[in-house]
């Protein structure tokens, strides 16, 4: 089928219509009279346009057969104007400081903000290439009302969460669907494992390609995704060739990153002061000298950072072809040592009208990201990690300044690991699409569009001998993998007007299949830490391969219908199937309707000074989350049930050929507002969203003899996947923006907040009680009634007063808390926490005076809690060996009976475990991004645009939270649990300094 | 240029985006394949058999602990080793979540389950292969499903006896389970119908199955020596001494010595093992090496001081005194050559660098023993029961004279028939000889059983078919399923 659509659209490539021309000239002004610069002026339905110049005027070739010309400025209410055989058309716009005109990309189509009916939040171009990231998530978070995104790491390239209006899923993934230019493609991780999780697969998109990503929220934006939609859409759509002659612009920023925060640790002295105190404690003869040496671990496994970016792109049009080029480069070092990550990238964009009817057009963007990674989080190889655990009273180098190869019993140091571990992932990415747009009839298009990703992660790790891993003999792994995710789409659009009546009808189909493969290889002993492959090592220890793959098939309509450009109503049904669902359930109907009013076109409001603009709108639909394994529903036989020398297999999991996605009922009910001449405009919002059907597994009896496990030696455990159980998400959800001056010197504040509030409804009864399980993971629960991962951890009672033991509180019987007591087995877990910010959101504030601007954006989250895993570690009073934080110093000790930490027991258990004690309020307010700019007047630059710049990012960050950072997480995103921190990497903070230049 | 018709385009484009993807949905795993697409030729079902042999493997079933489970329960074998399911074990106090409770179900249902998927696909393949291949498959289907059935009921119901047709056994699955639509949620069956079961299936297995198929495989004789086995445990010993003398008069013989047996697998003496190689997932499948060894985990299981006592017992005083008469001393090989270190550790089981030492399940020693048992029971004290004693006996004694050289013992330790009061004393000497013999291969435990002596070790001792006796059913079975009820204790 792909390769019909390559001959068609070849074939319609070669009908290269030449027509007469005539040229239309005039200039365009604004309700005063102004001439307006830098309007598109466009011949309707092509690409053939030009930009008007300072005085306002245009001269456009047009092809003999145009109708229509298209006027357009951000900010300015668009026009439409016939051509009607004049040489000279003149033409005033309106102002459109609600950017009501402004296109919405909302899914095989667009639709204005004016008429649009659903929840989508956008974020321009200028807001994306602010922050100095190299995700675009980064620069999204904070800027998208009930969309909470958190990196889980500050290493580079880990994967961020992002979560569209709550959690509403338990075993399948919480992770929005990603498309960009109409191609869904994986945005969760690649599959890479060396060092950590796997990595986050948009770090090789180039954020400066970037036009606009929209983010679908309701149902009646994601239903026409259907059964991929619950978790919202990110829709990312790349910059095209704009009217008129060439255009280049070129961006360079270079700057430094630093650790938001260190661990506080113990220097060697106090340490060994802490360690004699502790031995006291219990009676131990062991001694530390209190004057000896002392490593500042993480100081050595530290740096401030360079880091720099370079960007060009070239756009414009000629004739019938327009383009956009582009090319960047990154270069970003980390503040942990010997870990860096470099990006190229390519795009080619490029749109060719072939005659008034046709339409073709290309993008290519080739990538590749290396990065080079130390162990991340969750690894006590870890460079923080390690730096932080690790005794502080050794030496880090022998007398000829290598680092030592061992601290005592530990193989590896922070530092010899940093020195000797290399961890390598090249990701290697190719993103391209074809596409034709074919006006049928006037008003009839269709469009068809071939996307491919595909994705190849090379990824080695080689840890010398000197390294906590490859010690003593040196080990080594490689592993490639690729993702080839192929999408064929194609959709008629309808669009007409009888009377009063508008109407929109787009009908399409959508076909999606992705294949990923796998294989690696390990080995060790290696000869000479200096060999880096796989060749080199004397014992090959294990390989291996692996492949799975998954096809979506998408129907879809959507009906537009408007009454007197007032009253709107859309609907939209999709029907999708999809391999990960059981057969006899492959297919689902999402339907989604929305209603919109706009009130202030009634006469009552025509006119009304205070209120300029509102609309009201709501929808309700049906979408599903199918990120589901691929397999889940199928019945398999595993092999590998060998006897004797024979091949055996046996049935190792049982079909469910019901099996089908999470299902998403959501309400949606918002009013849209422009008030005081329009300085004051938002949006105000309320959703409640009803997942049900959420995957489970069943326990089946072992009396079935099906192993259910792809290991034969696992124990067994038969289920039977299936869809169960209920979660409601609700919440309110801000967007406000407010021109306070407006003159030449401007301030303008826009913010947008959220709330979140969730319920788990119901969960499946396994053990036959009666009751709904709870499901508990970690440190949090799932239980009917209550939120989703709710904290559920043994109080805390600070320490008795008379001889320093930890104390925890008990329940009554009734569940109240009960009395404190020091037998930690006594006491009882609760719920005492919420991963969920009561609310959390983000506000700027923009001033500018002629040439100079400065913008400050802050992002907060407010009520959420984190339970700091890593405090058992370093914050146990010496009960381990660890390192210990400087707050341990203020232990229990006979003349301080009031401090809140236990007294200090060497290697004995005295509160380190699992309590509130480690449970902190995450709430906080960052100040984001800052940029300072200055744009040269035209007067000294001529034609060259010129601006200057410092962006700062992270600087400040006001919080309680007593580990490194609040904005660390777990780090895999996807999970229901969040909020559980295991020594997570801290945030860069860093400041650049660019120019951007343009001609 | 090229002319064009538009709307034979315009129907071409819609064709080509409406086509039907319903077949393009239907992915396949690379890494396992899916259900409907095996069991459907013979070469499928070989497969599926190797299959279910290799979940019997498993240690938690017939690859340990059937062997070594029913020793450390009763008084061969004393357990050292930290694994608290062990130590519960041998303490009679387990509980319905250990792991050998649950793995020992969990592994039978597993053999069943294969055993009854390649039942029920067999009439299903009609390739050429299967008119001759079929009857094997079938007879060694059924002779794993038997052994599971049999093995199981031994463990989860009480000891066979007059109360055993209502004495709940272990559920019967009758069909097997391939899609979750085959999923049943069985009751438990009473221990006489899953003896019955067991019964049948030998039967026909027999019936089916050739004399030998190889190493580790079903064979006729072994089917015979089961049934054996099932009417011996039943006390119904007419019936037990007849198919154990069917076994006798096939091709086995016993090895020169006692100790043969364990270092050269697949001996003329081996009825049926459960084979291991090193690839069977060293160190998972072959745990017998592991917990006996002393090189595998350092010897969990020891000799325990009641069969040092019966290591005294074997030989009587007035044999004894006769030998010292003769400047002679007596050794027996089974403590030579099958322990070391004083009488400590066991050897049977030595493989423990690639776990490969096959679970001996029949050997000719073992039915030997079980006709001489039956026939002095239905016949009082008889030529050939003692006979058959003496055959095991003299392999295992030996004297040993000044200058360290040993030689047979026969002409001392060889009974008569006059040797014995009763046929009560004859029986007690095979017994003794069985617990001697066959220490540490599963069968002292439903000896025990079966004579109803107390089951007695260095932890607990216990009344035969006392509720702490008969292993509970597995808690995660009594909450996935409400048709199974809990034996009395639990």
């Amino acid at each position: 089928m792909k390769r019909l659509l390559l001959m068609m659209v070849v074939c319609f490539i070669s009908l290269g219509v030449a027509s007469a021309q005539s040229v239309v000239t005039g200039t365009v002004s604004d309700d005063s009279g102004s001439p307006l610069e830098g309007v598109a002026v466009l011949v309707k339905g092509t690409t053939i346009g030009i930009f008007t110049d300072a005085e306002g005027k245009y001269s456009l070739q047009v092809p003999a057969n145009s109708t229509m010309l298209v006027y357009s400025l951000v900010g300015m209410a668009s026009q439409e104007v016939a051509i009607e055989g004049r040489k000279v058309l003149n033409v005033t716009l309106g102002s459109d400081p609600l950017q009501l005109e402004e296109v919405i990309v909302t899914g095989y189509g667009t639709q204005t903000r004016r008429n649009l009916t659903s929840s989508i939040a956008k974020v321009s171009a200028e807001e994306i290439a602010e922050a100095p990231v190299n995700a675009l998530e980064n620069a999204l978070q904070g800027r998208l009302a009930g969309v909470n995104i958190g990196s889980n790491s500050g290493a580079l390239g880990s994967q961020i969460n992002v979560r569209v209006r709550g959690i509403a899923s338990i075993n399948a993934n919480n992770q929005p669907l990603y498309v960009i230019d109409g191609i869904i493609i994986e945005g969760i991780q690649s599959r890479q494992n060396f060092g950590g999780p796997g990595t986050n697969p948009l770090v090789n998109l180039n954020p400066a390609d970037i036009s606009s990503v929209e983010v679908l929220k309701d149902a009646a934006a994601t239903a026409i995704y259907g059964a991929r939609g619950s978790n919202g859409v990110i829709q990312i759509t790349t910059k095209r060739g704009q009217p008129g002659k060439a255009k280049v612009n070129l961006n360079y920023y270079a700057g430094f990153s630093e650790p938001t925060d260190l661990f506080d640790v113990l220097t060697g002295n106090e340490y060994a002061g802490l360690w004699n105190r502790a031995a006291e404690a219990v009676g131990s003869a062991s001694r530390q000298p209190e004057d000896g040496p002392s490593t500042d671990w993480q100081d050595l496994v530290t740096q401030t950072a360079f880091l720099q970016e370079a960007n060009g792109s070239v756009s414009g049009s000629n004739g019938g072809t327009s383009y956009f080029f582009s090319t960047t480069y990154r270069n970003e070092d980390s503040y942990i040592r010997n870990t860096n990550l470099r990006r190229l990238a390519i795009r080619a964009n490029i749109d060719q009208q072939i005659n008034d009817k046709l339409k073709v057009g290309i993008s290519l963007a080739p990538s590749r990201v290396r990065n080079r990674r130390q162990n991340e989080d969750n690894n006590v190889a870890s460079p923080i990690t390690y730096g932080a655990l690790i005794w502080p009273n050794v030496e880090s180098v022998d007398d000829n300044g290598d680092p030592l190869p061992d601290v005592g019993q530990f193989n590896g140091t922070p530092l010899s690991n940093v020195v000797g571990q290399k961890i390598v992932s090249t990701s290697t990415q190719l993103l391209s699409n074809i596409y034709m747009s074919w006006d049928i009839l006037d008003n009839l298009n269709f469009r068809t569009e071939v996307g491919t990703e595909f994705t190849q992660v090379f990824d080695t790790y080689r840890g010398s001998s000197i390294t906590t891993d490859g010690f003593p003999i040196g080990t080594g792994s490689a592993n490639n993998s690729q993702r080839l995710n192929n999408t064929v789409t194609g959709f008629f659009t309808y669009t007409n007007t009888f009377g009063s009546h508008g109407i929109k009808l787009t009908l399409g189909s959508n076909f999606q299949r992705s294949e990923f493969e796998r294989i690696d290889v390990n080995g060790n002993t290696f000869a000479d830490d200096r060999l880096q492959t796989l060749d080199a090592a004397a014992e090959i220890t294990g390989g291996g391969g692996f492949g799975t793959r998954f096809s979506f098939q998408n129907n879809f309509l959507r009906a537009n219908y408007s009454f007197e450009g007032k009253y709107l109503i859309s609907v939209i049904g999709s029907y999708n199937g999809s391999s990960r669902f059981g057969e006899d359930n492959r297919y689902g109907f999402f339907p989604a309707a929305s209603l919109g009013w706009i009130i202030s076109d009634e006469d009552f409001l025509a006119n009304n000074s205070t209120v300029n603009f509102l609309k009201l709108r709501t929808s309700y639909g049906i979408t599903g989350n199918a990120e589901i394994g691929n397999f889940d529903a199928a019945g398999l036989v595993s092999f590998g049930r060998d006897y004797n020398g024979l091949p055996g297999y046996e049935v190792s999991s049982l079909a469910n050929s019901g099996l089908s996605w999470e299902e998403t009922a959501q309400l949606d009910i918002a009013l849209e507002f422009g008030l005081f001449d329009n300085r004051i405009s938002g949006t105000i919002g309320y959703f409640q969203k009803n997942t049900e059907g959420l995957l489970f597994d069943i326990p089946q009896p072992l009396t079935t003899g099906i192993a259910t496990s792809a290991s034969q030696t696992a124990a067994n455990n038969p289920v039977i996947t299936t869809n169960t159980g209920e979660i409601r998400n609700s919440g309110f959800e801000l967007e406000l923006s407010a021109d306070i001056f407006d003159g030449d010197f401007k301030w303008t504040i826009f913010g947008n907040l959220a709330t979140i509030s969730n319920e788990v409804i119901s969960l499946p009864d396994n053990d036959g009680d009666g009751e709904a399980d709870d499901i508990i993971s970690g440190r949090q629960i799932i239980r009917v009634g209550e939120e989703l991962g709710a904290f559920y951890v043994v109080e805390y009672a600070g320490v008795d007063r008379a001889n320093g033991d930890a104390l925890f509180f008990g329940l009554d019987a009734e569940g109240n808390r009960g009395t404190a007591s020091s037998a930690y087995s006594l006491a009882n877990r609760q719920i005492l926490g919420s991963q969920f910010p009561d609310f959390f959101g983000g506000i700027t504030n923009q001033f500018s005076y002629k040439g100079f601007s400065l913008s400050a954006f802050w992002q907060f989250s407010q009520g959420n809690d984190i339970y700091r895993n890593e405090g058992r570690f370093v914050e146990n009073n010496l009960g381990a060996t660890w390192n210990q934080l400087r707050s341990q110093l203020n232990a229990w000790t006979p003349e301080n009976p009031d401090s809140d930490v236990p007294q200090a027991r060497l290697f004995t258990q005295n509160g380190g475990q699992h309590s509130s004690r480690y449970l902190d309020d995450g709430s906080y307010w960052r100040l984001k991004t800052t940029t300072l700019a200055y744009t040269f007047p035209r007067s000294i630059t001529g034609n060259v645009g010129l601006r200057l710049y410092t962006t700062g990012f992270n600087l400040i960050t006001i919080t309680d939270y007593k580990g490194l950072d609040p904005e660390a997480n777990n780090d895999v995103a996807g999970t229901e649990f969040q909020g559980d921190v295991f020594f997570s990497r801290p945030q860069s903070r860093m400041v650049v300094i660019g120019a951007n230049v343009s001609f | 240029m090229i002319k064009f018709n538009k709307y034979t385009l315009f129907i071409l484009l819609l064709a080509v985006f409406t086509v039907a993807c319903e077949e393009r949905l239907d992915e396949q795993p690379q890494q396992a394949l899916s259900t409907g697409s095996v069991y459907s030729s013979t070469q499928d079902l070989e497969t599926a058999l190797a299959g279910a042999y290799n979940a019997a493997q498993h240690s938690d079933f017939m690859g340990c602990n059937t062997t070594m489970v029913p020793d450390i329960i009763a008084d061969n074998g004393a357990w050292r080793g930290s694994f608290p399911s062990m130590i519960d074990v041998s303490g009679h106090a387990v509980t319905a979540d250990n792991g050998e409770v649950r793995g020992l179900w969990s592994m039978g249902f597993r053999t069943i389950n294969n055993a009854n998927l390649i039942l029920q696909f067999i009439p299903e393949v009609t390739d050429a292969e299967i008119a001759t291949a079929g009857p094997r498959l079938r007879g060694e289907s059924l002779f794993l499903r038997g052994m599971a059935y049999f093995e199981m009921v031994r463990f989860f119901g009480k000891p066979w006896s007059g109360s055993s047709t209502s004495d709940p056994g272990v559920p019967i699955i009758p069909t097997g389970t391939s899609t979750s639509g085959d999923v049943v949620f069985p009751a438990r069956a009473s221990v006489a119908d899953v003896y019955a079961q067991a019964i049948s299936d030998f039967t026909e297995a027999a019936s089916l199955l050739p004399d030998a198929i190889g190493t580790g495989r079903a064979n006729r004789y072994a089917a015979l020596a089961y049934l054996a086995e099932i009417a011996f445990q039943q006390g119904d010993y007419a019936a037990a001494a007849n198919f154990a003398g069917q076994v006798i008069a096939g091709p086995f013989e016993l090895n020169a010595t006692p100790g043969d047996y364990f270092t050269s697998e697949g001996s003329v003496e081996s009825i049926f093992d459960i084979a291991h190689t090193a690839q069977d997932n060293p160190g998972v499948n072959g745990s017998l090496p592991t917990f006996h060894a002393i090189g595998g985990r350092g010897g969990d299981v020891i000799v325990s001081e009641i069969l040092k006592d019966a290591y005294i017992q074997i030989v009587p005083q007035r044999q004894l005194d006769l030998i010292t008469a003769d400047g002679l001393t007596c050794t027996d090989l089974r403590v030579s050559q099958l322990t070391i270190n004083d009488t400590v550790n066991i050897e049977k089981y030595e493989g423990f660098v690639n776990n490969d030492d096959d679970a001996p399940i029949f050997r000719l020693a073992e039915i030997l023993l079980m006709r001489a048992e039956a026939l002095a029971r239905t016949g009082g004290i008889n030529a050939e029961s003692v006979s058959l004693l003496n055959q095991v006996r003299d392999r295992a004694l030996r004297v040993v004279d000044g200058a360290g050289v040993e030689s047979s013992a026969s002409a001392y330790v060889s009974y008569a028939e006059s040797d014995f009061a009763s046929a009560d004393d004859l029986i007690e000497a095979i017994i003794l000889e069985r617990q001697v013999e066959l220490a540490w291969e599963g069968n002292r435990f439903h000896d025990l059983n079966r004579l109803g002596r107390t089951v007695m070790n260095d932890r607990a001792s216990s009344a035969s078919g006392a509720d702490n006796l008969v292993w509970p059913i597995p808690q995660r079975d009594l909450d996935a399923n409400s048709a199974l009820v809990q034996n009395p204790g639990y």
